[in-house]
């Protein structure tokens, strides 16, 4: 399993995906993770990738932002699933206004625990 | 509603019987002390007849007041009918003419003039004398120069209108440039367009030499205005300038009025850029007596637009302080839920460390340990930030600029706030000497409307029928008390003497920041200003005091 990070600040969290892919996926899990969108390269490559983590605020320099990365990965013909990171609790409103679609929301501040049962949710799906 | 045209016409017409009484009373006077042409019956077959046609013509407006007009020069010709001119006729000959500044017409008629000299020229037949006629061609000269100032003073009243209902009924204050599209129009269409033709006016404020456009009939992308300081000076002594080049837009102007208007202590220059000009001087009068005034207006509401402007400019500045530091501790949130995350995993970690097993327990341990790291540094960095955000002096909400309020401020401000909730007849007012009083405090005048409005809006919120805005006195202090009683008293889940007691006392300050946000807040606001207070309930009465010493 192939999950694509898009954070930049993954050290607050990178405790939590370690313990929960040593606890829950024998270490299985294979994290790639990019604080800047362009640090990805060719957004086509992310069909390689089974989910794709946005945290909405990545780092100041990255040229775009979690929802303008989301859109650039709307169009593309074969897509990951979709996680949304953010701290805001409003982000689900933000992605209605830019008509975009009703993604899964993990909501920071975040243990292993709710990172292992959005995961889930979402391998199921 | 009064109109006062209308009172204008009632006079007029008592003016118009009045005249004619007067007319015919001088007739008969001349015909008793006079050598007559006629029979008695002729003049009072004469006589009838004038009165007659005056009462049919009586209120008669337009085409038909000339013959009211004709029916007296008629009259006229009968009693003076083979006279001679002497100090009596003379006289009753002109009447018609001193009469004309009543006639029902906005425009005097020259008719009275023909008429006048018709008869004149009937009368002078056998023996014309150029002495005869001076008076008459007199009285024509005054009449002629009364004319072209009423004129100009209806003009200038016209625009002066004009400007009112621009300003007023529009309500195009900030849009003062549309006014001059309508002025220049106006001008080029008036009487006076043989002076000169307008086509561009512009407004400069004058200061340290140099001249920045305030508003403009065009669009001045560019402009440049190259006088020498003497001329400058010129203005700034409020000499009206003419014909000095002005560059707009890149084409230069040479023909040209600068009419300066001082306000207060600002120097606003109009420029009048014109084509056609005819005959400086009398144009120089007619700018400088017709037309500055009427700037001055405009002049005032620039200024008047200019003070609105720093008003605003002044609130967008304290707005955009508050706006930033709400903005921060948004921020400051979203930075503390994203260093909280590290906490909640550590936590979530130790609660379910003995569910796995044993051989995974080294590698979550080690998780654990780096975990462990990370929280010390994150608890580090929320202290680092919630610090930053509890510095007092960056709070815009904190009064910390103090300055002069005089004691009838303070009333003016609690009853304007007062008013906004009640009525007048609630406020109780028994200070003996405020009009004599100088009394002033070192108050913050935002700090004091917020909290009166906040003191005012809780009592709003909770009487229950009884309320009341007193201002008292005893010899050590003035006394503003504002009082209600509370509604569902019994059945409140606060208890509002023990509220009482808590605010009054400095002991429990911070704990009654967390209960009672909104009291604290108003016993922050006094602190900060240093206002005595005393809030007290009696007979179920809420009682809050402002004192201020005398």
């Amino acid at each position: 399993m192939k999950i694509a990070i898009f954070e930049n600040e993954y050290q607050q969290i990178e405790a939590a995906f370690e313990a929960m892919n040593l606890l829950y996926f024998d270490n299985k899990l294979e994290f790639s993770v990019f604080p800047s969108s362009q640090n990805f390269g060719p957004l086509e490559n992310l069909q390689n990738y089974d989910i794709a983590i946005v945290d909405i605020d990545l780092s100041q320099n990255s040229q775009l932002d979690g929802y303008a990365l989301l859109k650039k990965i709307e169009n593309l013909e074969k897509k990951p699933k979709i996680l949304v990171l953010t701290g805001s609790s409003k982000v689900e409103s933000t992605l209605q206004e830019k008509k975009l679609p009703k993604y899964d929301v993990l909501l920071k501040p975040v243990d292993f625990s709710e990172i292992h049962k959005s995961l889930d949710k979402m391998f199921k799906k | 509603m009064f109109k006062s045209y209308k009172l204008d016409a009632v006079i007029r017409l008592i003016t118009s019987f009045l005249y004619r009484i007067i007319l015919i009373l001088f007739g008969i006077f001349i015909l008793l002390v006079s050598k007559n042409s006629f029979s008695f019956w002729s003049y009072a077959t004469i006589f009838i007849s004038y009165a007659v046609f005056f009462i049919i013509l009586f209120k008669k407006r337009n085409w038909l007041s000339k013959f009211r007009l004709l029916n007296d020069y008629l009259f006229i010709l009968f009693v003076l009918w083979n006279k001679e001119l002497t100090i009596l006729t003379y006289p009753f000959l002109l009447l018609p003419i001193f009469n004309s500044p009543n006639h029902t017409g906005e425009k005097r008629s020259f008719l009275t003039y023909i008429f006048t000299t018709l008869i004149l020229i009937f009368i002078l037949r056998n023996k014309f004398e150029i002495i005869d006629v001076v008076p008459l061609f007199f009285i024509l000269i005054i009449e002629l120069f009364e004319k072209i100032r009423t004129r100009l003073l209806r003009f200038s009243s016209s625009l002066y209108n004009e400007i009112d209902n621009f300003y007023l009924k529009k309500l195009n204050l900030k849009k003062s440039h549309l006014i001059y599209a309508e002025i220049i129009e106006r001008l080029n269409n008036s009487r006076f367009k043989f002076f000169f033709t307008t086509k561009i006016i512009m407004c400069f404020k004058l200061k340290n030499s140099k001249f920045s456009i305030m508003n403009s009939s065009i669009f001045a992308w560019n402009y440049s205005i190259k006088i020498d300081s003497e001329k400058i000076k010129e203005l700034e002594n409020e000499r009206l300038l003419s014909n000095l080049p002005i560059e707009i837009n890149f084409k230069t102007y040479s023909v040209n009025f600068y009419i300066p208007i001082k306000v207060e202590n600002e120097m606003y220059v109009f420029v009048y850029i014109v084509e056609d000009l005819k005959i400086w001087s009398i144009c120089k009068f007619y700018v400088s007596w017709y037309l500055k005034p009427l700037l001055s207006k405009i002049a005032v509401v620039l200024r008047v637009e200019k003070e609105l402007r720093d008003d605003r400019d002044n609130y967008i500045k304290k707005m955009k302080d508050k706006m930033y530091y709400v903005n921060n501790a948004t921020l400051a949130m979203h930075f503390l839920r994203n260093k909280f995350s590290p906490i909640k995993n550590y936590l979530e970690m130790i609660e379910k460390e003995e569910r796995f097993g044993k051989e995974k327990k080294d590698q979550y341990s080690e998780i654990l340990k780096k975990e462990l790291s990370r929280v010390k540094t994150s608890v580090k960095e929320i202290l680092d930030r919630t610090n930053l955000i509890l510095e007092k002096s960056e709070n815009p909400f904190i009064v910390n600029q103090l300055s002069e309020v005089s004691l009838k401020k303070v009333v003016d401000i609690c009853r304007k706030i007062w008013y906004d909730f009640f009525d007048h007849d609630s406020i109780i007012f028994q200070w003996k000497d405020i009009d004599e009083t100088k009394k002033s405090y070192n108050l913050n005048e935002d700090g004091l409307e917020i909290l009166i409005t906040d003191i005012t809006e809780n009592l709003h919120k909770y009487q229950d029928g009884i309320f009341k805005l007193r201002f008292t006195e005893d010899n050590d202090s003035y006394f503003v008390t504002f009082e209600n009683n509370v509604k569902n008293y019994d059945s409140l889940n606060i208890d509002l003497e023990k509220m009482a007691l808590d605010f009054m006392s400095d002991d429990n300050i911070e704990i009654n920041k967390r209960t009672t946000h909104g009291m604290s807040m108003i016993k922050s606001f006094l602190n900060q200003m240093k206002i005595e207070y005393k809030l007290s309930i009696e007979n179920r009465i809420f009682l809050f005091k402002l004192i201020f010493n005398k």
